[in-house]
């Protein structure tokens, strides 16, 4: 094609792919600059105007994002790290201690994923009300861990089952238990997987907006739910909703930025390949 | 420095720029520039309350919708209660508006106390009566009737009753709500183009075609028209304020209970057939529309006119759109038959204490100071409504629309409202459900996909059958 060869035509494929995604991001960041005024304009426009960051001011002042943040930071960072801690012994024991049924255990416990957020909210909104945690930070992490646990130990089944046994069963016969197998054999070679899955994790809880709209009236209120206030009565607020995304946006460019070299490492292994 | 002070620091200064030519008055676009908390700071620097009530004393939870009309205004008060009541820990919370229906409906389902006082849209109200989630506050009202008083003077009365319950063939019953919020159904138009054409805003729906015809310019990305014809609530909506001004309803007698349907009338043809023959002068925009894109368009130019559309106090915004001068409202059309009248179709949110909320003296202490007018010996002051309509809100109260009128076209509109307003739907909790489907086949009328008389007939059955499922006929 033009003159390509195969390699080209895919190279160029993937940068107009790449394009395609990322123009609404660019999108909203050109959105979070420009004056309300100018985001109504009939025409668009991507750089004739004066930029501003009155919508960044306005997201903080208004919204009282730096709560959100704060909220979303500890509920997320938490229940995330919970998770991990929970999810590596149990997707061991799943794929490698010889369970009964294993195959059968591991699909039951990501069945309990499959269960619509919807269904479960109520109960969830009674239970916390009745023990006095609606509105708390606490609450949304003992959701957030159990809503992530089961696709975690799931996740990392799968990469566990690739790792190779005969460094277990040397670590067994230099006589490591099992859990010192597991913090010193398998997390440094499950590390890609690891990455990947905390990743996973981290994304799921840091957009979760269902039960935080739910369980949070204010003080725990986290960021897609601040974001979502910037639809006011009769008009959105485009730059508010604008400048809040960015901001939403910017720690997972950074986790994904810190990571990439496990990712890439990790989607060639495991459950995900 | 605390955020307060720097908030008031920060407003100070803003002040010190910004003084209006009126003394005591801030400029329209320093007044929505500033946020809701930094407004409240410089209004309460200088607001000195006439009595500093310490006795009262509690914390108080008032939930109200997000943006600025609502939770935002009320935000901007809070400075200037502290003042008056220093011993009283307010909170105002939000949800986001988009879920501000479902959320309250769950909290007030579940019997929860979490709020002492909600700010609700009226569309919810009947729903919330069906709760058991409203308080009678005619108690409260009648300890304190002097200030009762100045609120029935500057509330017009159609408007005040909207919150009365029950509804019936015995009004006005007992007040459940009271409402500094209002809005109503309007006529939006651009002054300068219609001045520019020598044209008058239309007071019927004949002439509301004629103008139509004159102002449509799609070769030069002008249309005449825009409405929130969103194949939902909101060309129900749109359906049911024509068909109020023709003189006809939902059904055959709401307030003696008679729920038979009557879409299929007279009436119900020529509000549907307008709003069908208006569809070829619309804003591209409208097929789909909600009233926030219908606002985009109005805001940047593309549309120029609309017989109904919610009234906003975005449009007069100069930060939002460059014709923020240019957009004024009127009275929306009537119909040319002897039923025929201006109704406007009325909304707007109001206040209530749920019958499961705390602190009820203090809640009132909340409420009434919120809803004061001007009267200083009556705890209220002119500075109130000034943080409430500078935060974004709109008002119910004359007096204060009538201050701001030169500044805000949009009250003017309000004002002409409040005293021919109507309910803007059947006070059943089933409004909702009815408007959605009666929506859904106006729309399809409108986009050419039923005939007017096929939509009007499937209306009366759509509204039948939810009717008949909730037990109406049984």
């Amino acid at each position: 094609m033009w003159g390509m060869n195969t390699k080209q035509a895919i190279n160029l494929l993937a940068v107009v792919v790449v394009i395609l995604w990322l123009i609404p991001v660019i999108w909203v960041a050109i959105n979070s600059i420009k004056p309300t005024n100018i985001i109504n304009a009939p025409i668009p426009t991507f750089y004739s105007f004066t930029p501003t960051v009155e919508h960044y001011i306005e997201i903080f002042d208004r919204f009282q994002f730096d709560r959100a943040i704060f909220n979303s930071l500890v509920t997320v960072g938490v229940s995330t790290l919970i998770v991990m801690i929970l999810a590596l012994p149990a997707a061991y024991a799943v794929a490698r201690m010889g369970l009964m049924r294993g195959d059968t255990w591991a699909l039951v416990i990501l069945s309990l994923r499959f269960m619509p957020g919807v269904v479960i909210v109520l109960p969830y909104f009674k239970m916390a009300n009745w023990l006095g945690i609606h509105d708390t930070q606490i609450l949304l992490i003992i959701v957030y861990v159990a809503f992530g646990l089961p696709f975690a130990v799931w996740i990392l089944r799968g990469f566990l089952l690739d790792l190779p046994k005969e460094v277990e069963e040397a670590g067994r016969l230099d006589g490591l238990g099992w859990i010192q197998i597991i913090f010193r054999l398998i997390l440094p070679m499950a590390a890609p997987g690891i990455a990947v899955t905390t990743i996973f994790t981290f994304v799921f809880s840091w957009n979760e907006y269902l039960f935080a709209l739910f369980l949070t009236t204010s003080k725990a209120t986290t960021m897609p739910v601040a974001l979502q206030k910037t639809i006011d009565i009769y008009n959105v607020l485009w730059g508010s909703l604008s400048a809040g995304a960015m901001i939403q946006l910017l720690p997972m460019v950074i986790v994904v930025f810190l990571l990439q070299r496990h990712i890439a490492r990790g989607l060639a292994l495991g459950a995900v390949k | 420095m605390s955020k307060s002070d720097r908030d008031i620091h920060a407003y100070d200064n803003a002040m010190k720029r910004i003084r209006h030519h009126r003394k005591f008055e801030i400029s329209r676009r320093q007044m929505l520039k500033g946020s809701a908390a930094a407004l409240g700071a410089t209004l309460a620097a200088q607001f000195v309350p006439k009595e500093v009530h310490a006795e009262v004393s509690g914390t108080i939870v008032h939930f109200a919708s997000s943006g600025k009309r609502l939770s935002n205004s009320l935000r901007a008060v809070k400075p200037l209660f502290d003042k008056v009541f220093p011993n009283v820990e307010l909170e105002v919370v939000s949800k986001p508006m988009t879920e501000a229906l479902t959320q309250i409906n769950t909290y007030m389902r579940s019997k929860s106390d979490a709020f002492d006082v909600v700010t609700q849209d009226h569309a919810q109200f009947a729903s919330l009566d069906a709760m058991g989630a409203l308080t009678n506050l005619d108690p409260y009202l009648e300890r304190d009737s002097a200030w009762y008083e100045d609120y029935q003077g500057d509330v017009p009365e159609n408007y005040r009753h909207m919150w009365n319950l029950p509804k019936g063939p015995a009004p006005p019953g007992w007040v459940a709500a009271v409402a500094p919020d209002g809005n109503a159904m309007m006529t939006f138009y651009r002054k300068d183009v219609f001045d520019k054409l020598g044209i008058k805003v239309p007071t019927t729906w004949d002439d509301v075609i004629e103008v139509a015809k004159e102002i449509h310019d799609p070769k030069n990305e002008r249309y005449a028209y825009a409405a929130a014809m969103a194949r939902n609530f909101w060309s129900g909506y749109q359906f049911y304020g024509a068909l109020r001004s023709w003189g006809g309803d939902f059904f055959v007698d709401e307030r003696n209970q008679d729920w038979t349907p009557a879409c299929s009338t007279e009436e119900g043809f020529q509000s549907l057939s307008t709003l069908v023959e208006l569809q070829k002068y619309a804003h591209p925009v409208t097929a789909n529309a909600g009233e926030d894109e219908v606002n985009q368009v109005f805001a940047n130019g593309t549309a120029l006119f609309s017989p109904l559309s919610w009234g906003t106090a975005t449009l007069n915004d100069p930060t939002y759109s460059d014709y923020h001068e240019h957009w004024h409202m009127e009275l929306s059309p009537k119909g040319t038959t002897p039923k025929s009248a201006h109704r406007a179709l009325a909304g707007g949110f109001g206040q209530f204490m749920p019958t499961w909320g705390g602190n009820r003296e203090t809640a009132w202490a909340w409420i009434k100071f919120l809803n004061s007018g001007d009267r200083e010996d009556l705890g209220g002051s002119p500075l109130i409504a000034d943080a409430i309509v500078g935060a974004g809100g709109q008002l119910s109260r004359v007096s204060t629309l009538t201050r701001w009128a030169d500044r805000k076209p949009f009250f003017v509109g309000l004002m002409k409202a409040y005293p021919v307003s109507v309910v803007n739907a059947p006070v059943i909790p089933e409004a909702y459900a009815i408007m959605g489907a009666v929506g859904e086949e106006v729309a399809d009328a409108v986009n050419d996909d039923q005939s007017v008389e096929d939509a009007l007939k499937a209306c009366d059955k759509r509204i039948q059958r939810l009717m008949e499922d909730a037990g109406y006929y049984s």
